[in-house]
């Protein structure tokens, strides 16, 4: 089995108001495709109620920077409440989504993705104290990377939420 | 002939509300003449309509012959709960579509020696050699990515035909 260690978990940001639905994935693509990411998308749920709209999205973008290494990020959009609205911005109407949102985010540093040293006890054992004691360093810059990777769509998200709110 | 789950799970669509039933099988279908894949509808199940709806399952499956050794296939299944004709007026005109509950599944796979040239013993063990230590890499870092590419290209089209929220306006 591939070892899963979790180094960011449920980070998370909450918004209500006007937003572009389209404009946040358009977001976490870009942002996938900017960092090398290979996209994913796990799960799409959209659930129209009486008292408007309920959507969850899950991405699971992942990276592979080596052959022992993967970076997987799991992102979810949870929407409640949502209703279209039509608004007219320089002299445009466009149609833009109010109700609340909440992203979650958590990112997973997976080691022998490709289950070479699951296959025997001794390649276990030895991969034990590979990781432990010769190959921490790079296993360290790993962890590293992927929160950043993380904390920087984190930011990203809530730059453009922040602007959305005075727009 | 060695048939493999891709490692990415599969990817599931639910959707609540109104939709076009016609459209979304004609989605899958056309989607597959685009792509090259050869379409087949192997299972389609309608229930007895009960007050609440029609309740309908079924499977599509889309294969493609990707090298004379290689071949994707990408399965969707659908259940459909309490499926109701509605009338809809779009762009002043009346349609006829569907009220409803779709759960969308959309599982990948490949084939690997489909023609089953490996036949016999001596053959299969060099098989799994040559699967193990030839093409493994090539398999995981290039046929595998390409297939995950195939079925959120696929997702994508289903999406944009039940109208969700990120394809309108």
């Amino acid at each position: 089995m591939v070892e899963r260690e979790p180094i960011v978990e449920k980070e998370k940001i909450t918004y209500e108001g006007l937003f572009s639905l389209k404009d946040i994935i358009k977001l976490i693509e870009d942002w996938q495709s900017s960092k090398r990411y290979v996209p994913f998308e796990r799960k799409a749920v959209e659930s129209v109620r009486s008292h408007g709209k309920f959507i969850e999205y899950w991405f699971q973008p992942f990276r592979k920077p080596s052959d022992y290494v993967k970076y997987v990020i799991w992102i979810r959009l949870l929407g409640s409440d949502l209703k279209e609205k039509e608004v007219e911005r320089d002299g445009h109407k466009i149609v833009l989504v109010e109700g609340k949102i909440q992203i979650i985010l958590d990112a997973f540093l997976e080691t022998d993705w490709d289950k070479r040293w699951e296959n025997k006890p001794l390649f276990y054992f030895l991969r034990a104290v590979w990781d432990k004691f010769i190959y921490a360093p790079f296993l360290s810059g790993a962890r590293q990377g992927i929160k950043d990777d993380a904390m920087h769509l984190k930011a990203q998200l809530k730059s453009y939420l922040n602007m959305q709110r005075f727009a | 002939m060695v048939k493999k789950d891709a490692e990415f799970p599969p990817f599931a669509i639910r959707h609540r509300g109104i939709f076009s039933y016609a459209k979304l099988l004609k989605c899958v279908h056309t989607w597959c003449e685009e792509n090259d894949y050869e379409f087949h509808e192997i299972k389609v199940k309608y229930k007895i309509p009960s007050p609440a709806g029609a309740e309908v399952e079924g499977d599509l499956i889309g294969e493609r012959n990707i090298t004379d050794y290689l071949k994707y296939k990408l399965t969707m299944t659908y259940h459909i709960w309490d499926m109701r004709d509605v009338e809809i007026v779009e762009d002043g005109q009346k349609k006829k579509v569907q009220e409803g509950t779709v759960v969308i599944e959309v599982r990948a796979e490949y084939t690997l020696d489909y023609a089953e040239r490996f036949k016999g013993k001596f053959l299969e063990e060099l098989q799994k050699f040559y699967h193990k230590f030839i093409i493994k890499r090539v398999i995981d870092d290039w046929y595998e990515d390409n297939l995950l590419i195939k079925m959120m290209d696929l997702n994508e089209t289903i999406k944009r035909t039940l109208q969700y929220e990120e394809y309108r306006g």
